[in-house]
């Protein structure tokens, strides 16, 4: 119990002992794009698996760089592979196949 | 009874194949479920029976589907198969007949001059002996063009044969070796005791003059064995397997069984029966424009037939197309093989929880309007549609942004799909809709054959094609000159290719590309596609850009989302959607038809 109010969820633990470590490395390796993305946005806005389950690319990638992991494998299972992130993408990252890789890492 | 120890190898040889090709097709029938059962046994007395036998005939001996493609291939195929099927039959009949050792066994048809050397002098033995070297030429001439198709592939229609393993080539080269080994035996026989008809005869007389024939025909008859039985030892691990497995697939697509994507014993006889002919090869995008190796059809078939799943990698770059599967002259099912290859690559549970995203309300309507999720990046075929089905009075509801599961399904996970699937349904059928209209041909084939709907499914050309026909459309032929773009799913995986052409026509003037209808390519942003970068499928967008463009027409049509998307993004030509067109030219008559109202109450009023 924690005495004095404050607590971070255990979905956003920033873990920097792992964080960039495994994931990130493991996951720029098999698509190298991934270190393209500039965070724009746009596959966020293209995303049409919106609303109460968000599964905006953008968000994935944050959250693997930062290291929280459990919500970036949330994430890419909510990712229905259709694509359109890829297909907007002005930095030409393989979004899709991130989102497959990322599905593979946590799901092995 | 007679006997030669020379015969041993070829007995060897077919008692081992006998026994070995029993214990596999037993054993996958025995696998396949009750009902499956129940229709192979059923199906054997039926008339099935024969149109199985005919089609085997016309496939398995003829090889008519491998004729439409190349006449040379297919007479190559042709004379192999069916002259040697010729030759044991012919030569089962002469020896019934003039076999003097009461049990014939099956050595005496196949080495029969060897047993009965001397020359037959009755009419019915001179044409036998005459049909026979028909035959064996007829089969020869087979070997012979199948020797020199290795180097000249060009007059056989082929850019690539198949690159074969070590056992595939021992088969093929003691298959090559068999005939001209025969040749040789017979012709020495019949150098040494005369007989013979105009083809060994002659070859015969004329060794006997340069060669000691009756000392080398021994040998050649223990060759002619050997190749023989080496062939039968090789045939169930060679490419070969898939002779006696074609007419087994036959048979079961006869009875009804069909879709080896849930059936594992099925998918065993797809694999088997893969000839490895190599006709998949020229026409796969992936394979022959983006230069993947090991993607093509017949690569991956004997990457899965060893392993089970199959290693990652080459398969997740097919871009699912179907070119393979419709060219394929056996029918093997090469999607639905990929498809579940995946799958047994992603076999993890979605998360929990299922879709809830879905917690929508939807009006009720006649018609639901499914746009798809890729129509969103391309909404002017949307915004005709709606403006289309307002035009003519359509009481509609829609489905935006819903994910029909495809891409899901596509990449292996079948159970997160099924999901999605299920959840759909129920809206759909919530809507209470009679019909479902979609205008993406990815959501078209997904709703029509993985979704169990109690109402019909139509793409957008289809239901705008019949508006036009109830006259709620009002178009107006243009002078555009359009170039007809046909979508994988639509045109080769469903078969629908005229509905389109028949709605361009009532806007426009069509001109036609080489590559259409079901031999159309593939625009490269398929979302079959696992692995290939965007560069790579960008090569692929560019053939077909640059082959669309030949036509030089005012707009390349398509009608499929991400087709449009795809192909816009290379060339300068504009790419619209089936609706767009339509829409503009329903302005077109719309305007036409004011203008005239217009004056013809000027004139009233005058």
């Amino acid at each position: 119990m924690n005495p004095w109010g404050f607590s971070i969820p255990a979905k956003r633990e920033v873990d920097n002992d792992t964080a960039r470590t495994l994931a990130w490395q493991h996951i720029l390796q098999s698509e190298p794009s991934l270190g393209n993305c500039i965070a724009c946005g746009q596959c966020a806005a293209t995303c049409t698996r919106q609303g109460k389950r968000f599964a905006g690319m953008r968000l994935l990638i944050l959250c693997l760089a930062r290291g929280e992991n459990q919500q970036a494998a949330e994430l890419a299972m909510e990712c229905q592979l259709c694509g359109k992130c890829s297909l907007v993408c002005p930095r030409g990252v393989h979004l899709r196949k991130l989102s497959l890789e990322v599905k593979k890492f946590f799901n092995p | 009874m007679e006997f030669d120890v020379f015969v041993l190898p070829f007995i060897l040889g077919l008692s081992f194949i006998c026994f070995n090709l029993v214990l596999r097709f037993s054993l996958w029938i025995l696998e396949m479920d009750s009902t499956a059962k129940e229709k192979i046994f059923r199906s054997l007395f039926s008339s099935k029976v024969f149109y199985a036998l005919g089609e085997t005939v016309m496939e398995c001996l003829i090889h008519r589907r491998i004729f439409r493609k190349n006449v040379l291939l297919g007479y190559m195929h042709m004379s192999l198969a069916l002259g040697w099927f010729l030759l044991i039959v012919t030569g089962n009949i002469e020896s019934s007949i003039f076999s003097v050792s009461e049990p014939n066994p099956p050595y005496i048809p196949i080495f029969f001059r060897y047993f009965h050397p001397y020359p037959e002098t009755t009419t019915l033995g001179v044409s036998f002996s005459f049909l026979m070297d028909l035959f064996l030429l007829f089969t020869l001439s087979g070997a012979v063009l199948a020797w020199t198709k290795r180097f000249f592939r060009r007059p056989y229609g082929m850019q690539q044969t198949t690159r074969l393993r070590l056992r595939d080539q021992l088969a093929l080269y003691s298959l090559w070796l068999i005939f001209p080994l025969r040749l040789l035996a017979e012709s020495f026989t019949s150098g040494t005791y005369g007989g013979g008809s105009f083809l060994t005869n002659t070859t015969g007389q004329a060794l006997a003059t340069i060669l000691p024939v009756d000392k080398l025909a021994y040998p050649a008859w223990w060759a002619y064995s050997s190749a023989l039985g080496m062939f039968f030892f090789m045939l169930p691990w060679s490419r070969y397997m898939h002779i006696p497995t074609e007419v087994f697939l036959i048979y079961l697509r006869h009875c009804g069984i069909r879709d080896c994507k849930h059936n594992h014993s099925l998918r065993k006889f797809h694999l088997n029966a893969c000839s490895r002919c190599g006709i998949c090869i020229d026409g796969c995008p992936s394979g022959s424009i983006a230069n993947v190796s090991g993607v093509q059809a017949v690569y991956m078939i004997k990457q899965v037939r060893q392993s089970s799943p199959s290693p990652n990698g080459s398969s997740d770059s097919c871009m699912l197309c179907g070119r393979c599967q419709s060219v394929c002259p056996v029918g093997v099912e090469t999607l639905n093989i990929r498809l579940s290859d995946r799958s047994a690559r992603h076999c993890f549970e979605p998360a929990a929880g299922g879709n809830q995203h879905l917690e929508v309300r939807i009006d009720k309507a006649d018609v639901f309007y499914f746009p798809g999720c890729l129509s969103s990046l391309t909404p002017g075929a949307v915004h005709s549609m709606r403006q289309l089905m307002d035009m003519a009075g359509v009481n509609y509801t829609e489905g935006t942004g819903l994910c029909c599961g495809k891409p899901t399904l596509q990449a292996g996970y079948s159970r997160q799909a099924q999901l999605l699937t299920e959840d759909n349904t129920r809206l759909i059928h919530q809507s209470g809709a009679r019909l479902v209209v979609t205008n993406c041909p990815i959501c078209y084939q997904m709703l029509s054959t993985e979704y169990r709907l109690k109402i019909p499914v139509m793409h957008h050309s289809q239901f705008l094609l019949e508006l036009v026909h109830e006259k709620r459309l009002l178009v107006k032929k243009t002078g555009a000159i359009l170039t007809y773009h046909d979508p994988c799913e639509l045109a080769r995986n469903m078969g629908i290719t005229e509905e389109p052409r028949e709605l361009l026509q009532c806007a426009g003037r069509i001109k036609e590309v080489a590559e259409n209808r079901e031999k159309a390519q593939c625009c490269g942003g398929s979302l079959g596609n696992l692995h290939l970068n965007p560069a790579e499928q960008s090569k692929i967008t560019r053939r077909l850009a640059e082959n669309l463009s030949q036509a030089n027409p005012d707009y390349i049509v398509t009608g499929c989302p991400l087709c449009k998307r795809t192909i816009a993004s290379h060339t300068q030509l504009p790419v619209r959607d089936i609706a767009e067109i339509v829409w503009e030219s329903t302005q077109t008559a719309l305007f036409q038809h004011n203008d005239y109202t217009l004056k013809a109450t000027v004139a009233e009023e005058v």
